[in-house]
């Protein structure tokens, strides 16, 4: 039989199971069994290695920087609760929590600009005579405005937001003014 | 009976400060014998536990109780590891002259029965071996380290490593030969 591989030597020198034949062999080959005995000293000397002790102050080093990122997170203003600076569950995003949360300010966005169409709309169809095709096209270029401005505005800031809001505030109660000023003169037949 | 160490994490998750100093007293041991073995240096093991136990104390959370608790400790320190010689410098002759020195002053000492001679004859020996594992890349040093000083099975370290149990067989075999042959370079048999 040949002679198995170094593989195997170092499986037997590790203590594992070699099949009957390959186990018999390098019990009787003396070439196989020196390679598998060198195999076990070099365990035997690695496993002698002293183990090396950690320094006294060592876990007291970790226990105190981690108390001190603890007291940062819960020194927080807005009183997060402890317990998720305490476990750090996941690495939160890099933002603040209370700063903009774009996808909200966007529903406000779309929900003021639906309501200002929605008037306007109202105001067309009760006055159809009146509202000739110059005043659609200048409600539509007042209506554009807010939502161009307020829109290149909420990428940069929260206060884009605000000035937003108050654009269609504005919209909001012309377009009133605009569907009164409107209503009498539908009415005359 | 000992806490266990899932037992101490869920104390820790809910915020109890004297889980987290059993946990770090219990793991901060063994985490440095592997970090000064990967590093041998005792200034960089401490600093490399240092921040594997920061990490895994923000991190707790994301522990998956499935593994022990110790291969996910030890694949902290080794990626720390890694992360750490990546930016400071690569290997370095100046590492072996420092592997001598810090063992010479610090290493815990053999039995108090066995001989001044022999003692000496051991600390030489570990010497060389620090020496001749310093010589061989990462990959190799760790799984040695893990083996045979941090006794982890070979299943354990697949997981660690996340690598298949025949490539930490291979792995370890290949290192041992190398080791082999780095300690045959410094004159040295075992
Ligand atoms: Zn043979």
């Amino acid at each position: 039989m040949t002679h198995p591989s170094d593989d195997d030597l170092q499986r037997a020198a590790d203590g594992l199971v070699l099949p009957a034949g390959v186990a018999a062999h390098v019990e009787s080959c003396p070439e196989c069994r020196g390679t598998r005995d060198a195999h076990v000293r070099l365990s035997r000397a690695l496993s002698a290695m002293p183990r090396m002790e950690a320094p006294p102050d060592l876990a007291d080093a970790v226990l105190a920087a981690w108390a001190g990122e603890r007291e940062a997170a819960v020194g927080v203003p807005a009183g997060r609760p402890a317990a998720r600076a305490l476990g750090a569950p996941r690495p939160l995003p890099s933002h603040d929590p209370e700063s903009l949360r774009p996808a909200r300010l966007l529903g406000w966005i779309v929900g003021i600009d639906v309501a200002v169409a929605a008037l306007v709309a109202a105001a067309v169809l009760f006055a159809p005579d009146a509202v000739g095709s110059w005043t659609v096209a200048a409600v539509s270029a007042v209506l554009a405005v807010p939502a161009l401005v307020g829109a290149g505005l909420t990428v940069v800031s929260a206060i884009g937001a605000w000035a937003l809001v108050a654009a269609a505030a504005v919209v909001l109660v012309s377009s009133i003014g605009l569907r009164v000023t409107l209503a009498p003169v539908s009415s005359t037949p | 009976m000992a806490v266990t160490d899932q037992e101490l994490v869920e104390h820790i998750v809910r915020g109890d400060p004297e889980a987290a100093r059993l946990l770090v007293e219990r793991w901060s041991g063994p985490l440095y014998n592997f970090a000064y073995r990967m590093t041998g240096s005792a200034e960089d093991a401490r600093d490399l536990v240092q921040d594997s136990l920061l990490k895994a104390l923000r991190h707790l959370g994301d522990y998956d109780p499935r593994w022990a608790l110790s291969t996910w400790l030890y694949r902290i320190a080794r990626n720390t590891h890694i992360d750490r010689r990546r930016r400071l410098r690569p290997a370095t002759e100046l590492d072996e002259e420092r592997f001598a020195g810090d063992e010479a002053g610090e290493a815990g000492g053999p039995s108090g029965f066995t001989s001044p001679l022999r003692a000496a004859l051991e600390r030489e020996e570990s010497e060389l071996i620090q020496k001749a594992l310093a010589r061989l890349r990462d990959n190799y040093r760790e799984i040695i380290v893990l083996y045979h000083f941090e006794a982890l099975s070979y299943r354990e370290i697949a997981d660690l490593l996340d690598i298949p149990l025949g490539t930490v067989m291979n792995r370890l075999f290949r290192a041992r030969n190398m080791l082999r042959e780095a300690l045959a370079e410094l004159e040295y048999t075992p």
